[in-house]
């Protein structure tokens, strides 16, 4: 199912993309009426890897507290859904659109704030502030990106980049060192955070699953690969843009809401670039624009750096995964899944002839 | 409102400002690409001066030259082994980006182990090496800043003298507006992008043997000097030497304005508020997009 739905993919992204051919536009038009006439969401299959990805890494975490009670793994380990949760939702955004956000900080920082702002004066449960925190994030997202996505390519990453600086920046200004303390004690329970990470990362998983498959992914596709050609088929790609921007804030800041109440403070440095950025190379050592790639990143980013903390190596371990993410870069810039996918169809093609 | 205080100060920094984004402007106007690697360039040259000064025990000044040679051929190498190796503007950031941390977590790793000083906390540093402060129009600035002034001016004459009278200098221009055609000519463009990624690279290694003496020294610091230049070479317009100079003195002077007159707390803030709204207002920078000239 998932090789002709690439094929079928694949096949309209030759023809978008060759140069001087009149059957160009047919091609954009039934792209554009897939979504008027399947409607947005069309039919989604769940057989396939990317989809069998995400179940096993989802039943592998709600498994591993059955295994081992250790809170250190389990810390790695809702620690690597929380990086997964990121990595995925920057991907809907600019794995798909191909707008590179370096600021998925701002996100991640406005759900912080919001979740401990709403845990430290109001009485409401911590689900609901997580909830919120992705909402706020939502919000502040479209004041920032609605004027942002009318840039393009390196504009856009430098807006990106420099508005949750400015953010941290101004939170300096107006908080006690920019950050709000006492929410470590809306959540002391442990379990509740490994929990809730576990099911934030299920939800993102399977939500951005559909809709990277759906005809919404396709849209944000064929915005990708020409954004002009999308709009000239008669998709309101601003719109479009704002959404996967919404989608993608909305996961972010709930990855937000759950950091603070697992490190019971929101501070300036969740807007840092040094929270901006590893969630970009998860997504690109993975493969971007796969949703299950990100997670693969995850994995191998975070949990090659958490891992070995309790090993010999463990002085190496960020200079490890910075050189795994090299060395997977300069071999592979489509990175581990685009190229153990494009290796199995090269075999299967050989298999045939 | 004194007005000479900020003339002073501000032109003294924009200077220098000039100098660092002018290096990331050429690399981004000769060869297309966005080189993420550039911040780690900057924090490279002040760790090698820092290392030879420790550990060979040499001038201070000697330790520079040989860390900007260094730096040099290190921009050499990475242009040719991995800027010249991706096949896209995107691959090409991620590359240099993810060699920027490679370069980081090395330095970091080596700070920390017992080969280096084997203690994390021991900041590194880079010594001052003109002394003393003097007194312009009334306003006391170090010594070393003003060295640091004519240094630039002295480097950035020089380049423009380079790109405008020298074979090599025709050559760089004829590759940024044009790449296939001045390899059409007979121009090694392969080269020429390695001639002015070391050049670039120079550049940044200059700027960061005299601002280390005033920052503290850590693997991270550059971050903020790619996101400066960044910056101001997209304020300037990208690829444009001029817009470049324009936009750091813009910078540099409202940064030194709010610093002075305002707020210290809000310096920040106000600065990259600025660049955002200039950014969302004109997308095209100052310049627009024109090419190296």
């Amino acid at each position: 199912m998932e090789e002709e739905e690439k094929g079928k993919a694949k096949k309209e992204e030759e023809k978008a993309t060759a140069p001087g051919q009149n059957r160009t536009f047919g091609t954009e038009e039934r792209s554009a009426d897939v979504g008027a006439r399947f409607g947005l969401l069309g039919k989604v299959s769940f057989r396939t890897a990317r989809f069998y990805l995400i179940g096993v890494c989802v039943i592998m975490f709600a498994l591993a507290p059955v295994i081992t009670r250790n809170s250190y793994y389990l810390g790695t380990l809702s620690t690597i859904a929380l990086y997964g949760v990121l990595a995925m939702s920057w991907d809907i955004l600019s794995g798909y659109t191909g707008y590179l956000n370096f600021g998925i900080a701002f996100s991640f920082g406005v759900g912080g704030y919001a979740a401990a702002l709403v845990g430290v004066h109001t009485a409401l449960p911590p689900s609901m502030g997580i909830f919120l925190g992705g909402l706020a994030s939502v919000l502040f997202g479209f004041i920032v990106g609605a004027p942002s996505l009318r840039l393009r390519g390196h504009f856009f990453i430098l807006v990106t980049l420099l508005v949750p600086l400015a953010t941290a920046a101004l939170l300096q200004v107006l908080l006690v060192d920019g950050s709000i303390f006492g929410v470590n004690q809306i959540v002391t329970n442990q379990a509740y955070t490994y929990e809730a990470s576990v099911a934030v990362f299920a939800l993102t998983g399977v939500v951005l699953y559909v809709v990277s498959n759906s005809n919404i992914g396709l849209i944000f596709r064929a915005i990708r690969e020409n954004e002009i050609a999308a709009e000239a088929s008669g998709i309101h790609t601003g719109s479009y843009k704002i959404l996967a921007f919404s989608i993608s804030g909305f996961f972010a800041g709930m990855a937000g809401a759950l950091y603070v109440y697992a490190n019971g403070v929101a501070s300036p440095t969740m807007f840092g670039i040094l929270l901006s950025a590893p969630p970009v190379f998860m997504a690109a050592l993975g493969g971007m624009g796969t949703i299950a790639g990100p997670i693969l990143g995850a994995f191998l980013l975070e949990g090659s750096l958490d891992f070995f903390r309790i090993n010999i190596i463990s002085d190496a371990r960020l200079l490890i995964a910075a050189v795994l993410l090299f060395v997977v870069l300069l071999f592979f810039p489509e990175g581990i899944w685009g190229a153990v996918s494009s290796w199995g169809q090269r075999r299967r093609r050989h298999k045939k002839s | 409102m004194d007005l000479l205080p900020l003339l002073v100060i501000g032109g003294v920094l924009g200077v220098i400002y000039t100098l660092l984004s002018e290096g990331f402007s050429l690399i981004y106007g000769v060869g297309g690409i966005l080189n993420g690697a550039y911040g780690a360039l900057y924090m490279l040259t002040d760790y090698i001066i820092f290392a030879i000064f420790i550990v060979w025990k040499v001038p201070v000044l000697a330790a520079i030259s040989l860390s900007l040679l260094a730096i040099f051929f290190i921009a050499l190498l990475i242009q040719k082994y991995v800027v010249a190796r991706g096949k896209s503007q995107l691959d090409v950031l991620f590359l240099t980006l993810a060699l920027a941390f490679v370069v980081q977590y090395g330095v970091q790793y080596l700070q920390c182990s017992s080969a280096f000083s084997g203690n994390c906390a021991y900041p590194a540093f880079v010594p001052i090496f003109v002394k003393g402060s003097s007194t312009i129009l009334g306003v006391s600035v170090n010594n070393q800043q003003l060295a640091a002034d004519v240094v630039a001016i002295f480097f950035l004459t020089g380049l423009w003298l380079f790109l405008s009278r020298t074979r090599y200098g025709s050559a760089i221009r004829a590759v940024s507006q044009d790449k296939d055609a001045a390899e059409l000519t007979g121009i090694n463009t392969e080269r020429t992008q390695m001639l002015t990624a070391g050049i670039g690279a120079l550049m940044a290694g200059v700027s960061s043997a005299f601002l280390g003496s005033y920052q503290s020294v850590d693997p991270t610091i550059g971050w903020s000097i790619i996101t400066l230049a960044f910056a101001i070479v997209i304020l300037g317009g990208l690829g444009s030497l001029k817009g470049a100079l324009l936009a750091s003195f813009i910078l540099a002077f409202a940064q030194t304005f709010v610093l002075l007159f305002v707020n210290t707390l809000l310096s920040d803030f106000v600065s990259l508020s600025i660049l955002i709204l200039v950014l969302l207002i004109r997308p095209q920078g100052i310049f627009g997009r024109e090419v190296v000239s």
